[in-house]
This record gives C-alpha cells, structure tokens and sequence, in this order.
C-alpha cells in the first residue's frame, strides 16, 4: 500500500487546530494590512491602555471591524455551503443556490432605494435579514408542502431569479445615477469602512444561526444513506429542515446584509476539505466553516494589496477565482459518472 | 421486541397499495415477505418500520404506538435497510458502517469503545473487514451491498427489516448472506426481508408472508405458504420440486397464461 490518503493521514482535531491557527494568522494579517503606515504595536497598547489616539482609533473602528466581519462573514458562507450541499445532497448547492443570498442583498437594495438607510444607520442590514427571512419562510413553506430536493432547487432559482429582477428594477427607477451606482457597488460585496454597530448588530444572529446549522451535523451524517434510512436511524428531518434555512436565513442573511454578496465561498470552502475529512457531512461543517474564514480573510487582504485603486470589490474577487473553479468542478464531476 | 399491525390499508397515487393487512413480527425469527412486482411489499415494510404512516390500521411497538415510544427509541429496536439503497457522498466503508451506530449516540458525545466494537462485530458478519479503508462508490455492487447491510446489523436492533438484501449479490453471496441472516434470527433479531428469489426464501426462512394485490395471500411456514395454488393465484407461475438429501427445494419453473395452463 502506498501512502495514506488524506483523510487518514491527519487526524480531525488537527484539521480544525490547523485551519484555526490560519484563520487567525489571516484575521492578524488582515488588521496589520492597510493604507496608512501603521504601528500595529503602539496602536494595540494605545487602545489597550484607553488612550484615544489616532492609531487606535483605526484600529478600533476600521481596521478590528474589517476583520472581524470577513472572519465572521466567511465562516458563515462556508459553514452553510457545506449545510445545503448536505442537505441536498449535491456538491453544487451553496447559499446562494436556495435564494437566500439574493433575497438578503434584494432586502437590503429596497432599503437604499427608499432612502432609510441615509437617515436609519442599522437599515441596512436589518433589511437585509428580513429579505432572507422571506426567501426561508417561502423555502419552508415550499418543503413542508413536500416538495423534494430537485423541486426545492429549482424554488431556489425562482426565488434567485424574483429576487434579482426585482434589484433590477429598482435599479431601473432609481431616482439618480448616484442612487443607482451606489447601489451597484454595494451589490458587488465589500468589507470596506464596515462600522463596529454593523459588527455588533450581526454577532449574535450569526451565532445563534452557526448554533442551529451545527446542531444538524448529525442528521447530514444520515442523510448520505438517503431520507428512508436517515429517518429509520431516528432523525426527523421536517425538524432538520426548519433548522438549516432557519440557520442559512440568519447566518447568510445577516452576512450579506452588511457585506453585499460575496459569492462562490460558500460553494468553494465545502469542497477543499470534503477528501479531508473523508467526505463525512457532520465533520464538514466546522472545517469549511473555517476555511471560508480564511478564503474570505485571504480575499480582502489580496482587495488591498492589489494596486488597483480604488480597491476592487470582495464579491468581485470571489467570483473571479470561484467561477472558474465552478467550473473545473463541473467538468470534474461529469467525467466521474460514466 | 414486536410489531403488530392490524387493518393496515395504503394508498399511492390514488391506488390502494394495502388493504386491511393484519400480522405480527416477533424477534427470533427469519421471515420472508414475499409476492409479485407490484403487491405492496416495501410500502408494508416501511410502514413496519415506522416510516410511514398507514392511511387506516394500526401499528404498535412493543404495545405502543410510535410517537409515544419516540423516534430514537425506535431506531434503536428497528433497523431499516433500504432497497437498492443510495450512498450520497464518498464514505469510507467503516463510517458507512458507524452510521448505524447513530441511534446510541448522543448529542454530542463521541465514538465509544461499544460503538467500534458493534462496527467490528457487523463488519466480520457480512465478511466486509477487509474492505473497511474502501470508498464505497469503488466498491462492487455484492460489497457494497454487504457493507449496507454491516451498516444495519451494526445498530444491533432486536428487528432487522431489510427491502431486497440479495438482490444484487452473486450466487455465493446470496447465500452467505441468507445463512447470515438466519444466524443472526437465530441469536434472538428478528428479521423481516423483502425477497424475490422463492427457492432462497423456502430454503432459509422460518416464516413466509405472501401478499398479493396488496393483501396477505397466505402467512406461515414455507412449505404451507409456497403451494401450487398459491404460486399460481399470486405469481402465476408453477414451480418445480424436488428434494437434496430430506430436504425439499422449490425452483420456479413456467409461467402459466392466465387460465392456468402453461404459456408457451
């Protein structure tokens, strides 16, 4: 026998030590990388000792926040992908497949168009989260009716679809060119002058949102063996589904809701560690979750390192390395079925 | 451990599938449901399993229904292999096989010692040890199907429900499987499979239930279930019989034209 595979060589607590230690190299990183010139040292020992100068005030209100938002943002994503591919069960679902993502971003598109987020400064984001909670109400409605995997998809793409000609046409009656660029921006997803209130406001429906799709990680082991035996060793599944668009809604939807969408994460962090992790669905979960931390993290330092300026968008990105990589994925899976 | 169904009638796509089907199971014996394309067979057994409701009749575990016992407890008395079951993602067969160990564990808790101990004792029985490091989509259709199997008997439920265990497996396997079957039937499980082969079913089990057009047609031991009038009202064929040492055997022989008389 020649050398182990992957999944056997490295133990799982490794796996996830490893992928934490560089989630949070990257989130270091990610505060250390900046425009200014920048004494990270005397700024951490500024703000630890209270004093409010300038140093540690970007650090306290850009560059902290900025972090902690691609860190929290990019878990959500991959921790999610890995739920709907899951449940599912296809490689090629992510979060935005099921329309979450886009009703989040639609949710929030409506907020600046009429105008509550100049005067409201939380709007934003809590029209996002309700965008998404609509999108995972009409998904919920549509499975409890009995609708099974395929017609779930497709009720995704509908939704996807709604949602997007929806943006567009507030695009199309926006009130100036202004209105409509800003809003063209924001779609593209950044991370840029994100404020501690945002980071603040989307904590602890992100949380309670991992807690709900993490709770699921065994439910996913059984659904490998399809619905019949997942519900013959005890699982009920009607309960796993409330729970993962539960979870999807307010993870996604409050991650889009101050980021914009940022795409491909969610499809991309599941795939590089499913031959980890023997492709077990439950011990997915954490790991993506990790490594579309990092993906993230490693995106928004790259937005910042490339000299174009001004900076080019997160989403933007993402989708230029995820879309290719879609594809490979794609003509990948067609030569393994006969 | 036992099941008692009275009245059971189902329905799929506005046809009766079951009507009014009353038996009982109990652990410790290897019983066969057997009878045409068609009669009802695997809706019986997953409505047996609990995974289904019937739309009239009643099911009782142990006495009690199977909200009041709990899915948990259910899954853990009753194990449930699926037909031609699929595997979605590409396990190992070894985290295949600790998939049946769901219903013991806990919320959060680990693997314990009994859990790899229940996977080794499954994974000796079905002769599959040797294929536990295997990506089970590179498996053959016999070992795969094996490796399901030690996914079911490693959950070590009093009742083992199996849809179609050797429909995929070469002679051999087939009957390796049977004995195991009877074998672990006879160590107190009791086992309720789904078969299409007559000749496997007189020769390994206990119990034979004929259904036909959704009804029982006849319930009992082999050789007062598989009669000629029996196998001409519910398969319309005639068998051939004939005996290996004091033992009887049974192979189907002609398909009979609806009168009763040979087809050609």
């Amino acid at each position: 026998m020649s050398r182990l595979p992957l999944d056997e060589r490295i133990p799982y607590a490794a796996l996830v030590a490893g992928l934490a230690v560089l989630t949070l190299a990257l989130g270091l990183a990610s505060v250390a990388i900046g425009y200014v010139p920048f004494d990270l040292g005397a700024a951490f020992g500024d703000l630890l000792g209270g004093r409010a100068t300038l140093p540690a005030l970007v650090l306290a209100e850009l560059r902290i926040p900025r972090a902690a938002l691609g860190l929290l943002v990019g878990f959500s994503l991959g921790l999610t992908g890995a739920a709907m591919q899951g449940w599912l069960r296809n490689p090629l679902a992510e979060p935005g497949l099921v329309g979450v993502s886009s009703a989040a971003a639609l949710g929030a598109v409506v907020v600046f168009y009429s105008g509550l987020s100049a005067t409201v400064a939380l709007a934003l984001p809590l029209g996002g989260m309700a965008g998404a909670a609509a999108a995972a109400l009409l998904l919920n409605v549509m499975a409890a009716r009995g609708a099974g995997t395929t017609t779930l998809v497709i009720g995704g793409i509908a939704i996807n679809s709604l949602a997007g000609s929806l943006t567009a046409l507030a695009l199309n009656l926006a009130p100036n060119p202004y209105a409509a660029l800003e809003i063209v921006f924001w779609l593209m997803g950044s991370l840029a002058d994100r404020s501690t209130d945002q980071l603040w406001l989307v904590l602890p429906p992100m949380l309670a949102g991992w807690a709900l799709t993490l709770s699921g990680a065994r439910a996913l082991d059984a659904l490998t063996l399809g619905e019949d035996t997942a519900r013959s060793l005890g699982f009920n599944l009607a309960a796993l589904r409330v729970r993962l668009i539960a979870g999807a809604a307010l993870a996604v939807g409050s991650a889009v809701s101050v980021t914009g969408a940022v795409g491909f994460v969610g499809l991309v962090g599941p795939h590089l560690l499913r031959p980890l992790v023997g492709a077990r669905p439950g011990r997915l979960l954490p790991v993506s979750g990790l490594a579309g931390a990092s993906l993230t993290l490693a995106a928004d330092i790259a937005v910042r390192l490339l000299p174009t300026r001004p900076e080019l968008k997160l989403g933007v990105v993402t989708a230029l390395i995820g879309a290719p990589f879609l594809i490979a994925l794609i003509w990948r899976l067609r030569r393994e079925e006969p | 451990m036992r099941i008692d169904a009275t009245g059971i009638t189902a329905s799929a796509g506005g046809r009766r599938v079951l009507s009014d089907v009353t038996l009982n199971l109990q652990a410790g014996a290897f019983v066969g449901l057997i009878g045409p394309n068609g009669a009802g067979k695997t809706t019986l057994l997953r409505i047996l399993a609990g995974l289904a409701p019937p739309a009239a009749g009643t099911v009782a575990f142990d006495g009690a229904d199977a909200a009041r016992l709990g899915r948990r407890a259910l899954a853990r008395r009753i194990a449930y292999l699926a037909q031609d079951g699929p595997v979605h993602w590409p396990l190992r067969a070894e985290a295949l096989a600790m998939l049946g160990r769901l219903p013991h564990r806990g919320m959060l808790g680990g693997v314990t010692a009994a859990d790899r101990a229940a996977v080794e004792r499954a994974l000796a029985r079905t002769d599959t040890l040797h294929l536990r490091r295997r990506i089970v989509g590179t498996l053959s259709g016999g070992e795969r199907m094996r490796v399901l199997l030690a996914r079911t008997l490693a959950t070590e439920a009093a009742l083992l429900l199996a849809d179609e265990p050797v429909a995929a497996l070469d002679p051999r396997h087939q009957l390796e499987t049977m004995a195991l079957l009877r074998d672990a039937a006879r160590s107190g499980t009791g086992v309720v499979a789904v078969l299409h082969d007559l000749t496997l079913a007189a020769r390994f089990c206990d119990r034979l239930i004929l259904l036909s057009d959704g009804a029982v047609l006849a319930d009992g031991p082999p050789d007062q279930t598989l009669t000629d009038a029996n196998l001409r009202d519910a398969y319309g064929i005639a068998a051939h019989r004939g005996r290996v040492g004091d033992r009887p055997f049974l192979l189907p022989w002609t398909a009979l034209s609806t009168q009763g008389e040979p087809a050609r």
